[in-house]
């Protein structure tokens, strides 16, 4: 398979097939973090879309001093963090911002009932912090990749995580300890 | 180590992303305090619920749309690295120049030859009397000048001709 760095290379060339070979390998990524970070379907695909395609833009300035995919995410995180401050408030799909008081007992909710109260709890999250998480839970990166994708220390990480998790055992009352 | 550290560090303990040492004094810790522990199988709960959830799937079409918006957004980058037309070369302001100055030079050369054609006839009124006497063509003896006739006339004037 052909290295992501080799492909920037390709797409500053003017290669669109090269482009497509890059989407397909990252729209997996790059859909879920804009999911879980902004909660519905259509500003997620929005954002994906705009990340792959500043991407695209600037490929010809593009230096590969660290992985594609932590250049990537970095660039999902700005538009993220951007499009929360011009679009405020957040809205779930077709679910009300709920309090951890709202939630049912896990065991009275079903798969999808479970997502949204999931997606609810991380809603209500800081914005650095519930991007954070979702890199954290959601694509495993370490404290470092997350640094750099966030532009800030491992340290900070560190201390956002504790209390987006905190925050979110609140949130998930009963739920998070089933 | 004190709780605030030790909370702020056990994602990194989870993930088994602590060097050696810390997580030896992280344990440390732990054996000791109820409240850390605690926090620790939280941890562990947070991470487990998030990763049981899935996202919706990705949409269809995703790709397609994304690489359809791309080219309608970078036609220049297109066109920058798109493979020249066979006659591309031509639209050189060198081959530009070339081309107008053969324009001109022709231009100029018909005008001098056209001029040569163009020009009244040399051939004198008693040559072509003899002409039409010597041939027999008195029919062509009344010919306007410029006319068929008179160019036939006139060739037949012409020294060679004018025995």
């Amino acid at each position: 398979m052909v290295d992501d760095r080799v492909l920037m290379r390709q797409i500053a060339g003017g290669d669109m097939a090269a482009f497509r070979e890059l989407v397909v390998r990252h729209q997996q990524s790059a859909w879920q973090i804009a999911y879980r970070y902004l909660g519905n379907r259509h500003d997620a695909e929005e954002i994906a879309q705009e990340a792959l395609l500043k991407i695209l833009d600037n490929a010809a300035r593009y230096k590969p001093s660290a992985k594609f995919s932590t250049y990537l995410y970095r660039v999902i995180a700005n538009l993220c963090f951007d499009h929360s401050r011009k679009k405020q408030p957040l809205y779930v799909d077709d679910l009300p911002v709920r309090t951890s008081d709202d939630l049912p007992p896990l065991e009275e909710l079903s798969a999808v009932e479970r997502e949204q109260a999931v997606q609810a709890a991380l809603d209500l999250l800081s914005e650095r912090q519930r991007m954070a998480v979702v890199l954290r839970y959601y694509q495993d990166l370490s404290l470092k990749e997350i640094a750099v994708a966030m532009g800030a220390t491992a340290k900070a990480i560190e201390r956002l995580l504790a209390a987006g998790r905190q925050a979110l055992s609140r949130h998930l009352g009963d739920f998070s300890d089933m | 180590m004190k709780c605030q550290k030790v909370h702020e560090k056990l994602d990194a303990y989870v993930a088994r992303e602590l060097p050696p040492g810390k997580a030896q004094r992280l344990e440390n810790h732990l054996k000791t305090c109820p409240a850390c522990r605690e926090a620790l199988v939280g941890a562990r709960r947070i991470a487990a619920v998030l990763s049981e959830t899935q996202a919706p799937p990705l949409p269809d079409g995703f790709a397609d749309r994304v690489v359809s918006r791309a080219r309608r957004r970078v036609p220049a980058v297109e066109r920058k690295h798109a493979v020249a037309p066979p006659w591309s070369r031509f639209s050189t302001l060198a081959w530009r120049s070339a081309v107008a100055a053969g324009v001109v030079v022709g231009l100029a050369l018909g005008a001098i030859m056209g001029r040569d054609v163009s020009e009244p006839s040399q051939v004198g009124a008693s040559v072509r009397d003899a002409v039409v006497e010597t041939y027999q063509l008195d029919y062509f003896a009344e010919a306007p000048g410029g006319s068929v006739a008179d160019g036939m006339i006139q060739m037949m004037g012409l020294p060679e001709n004018a025995e």
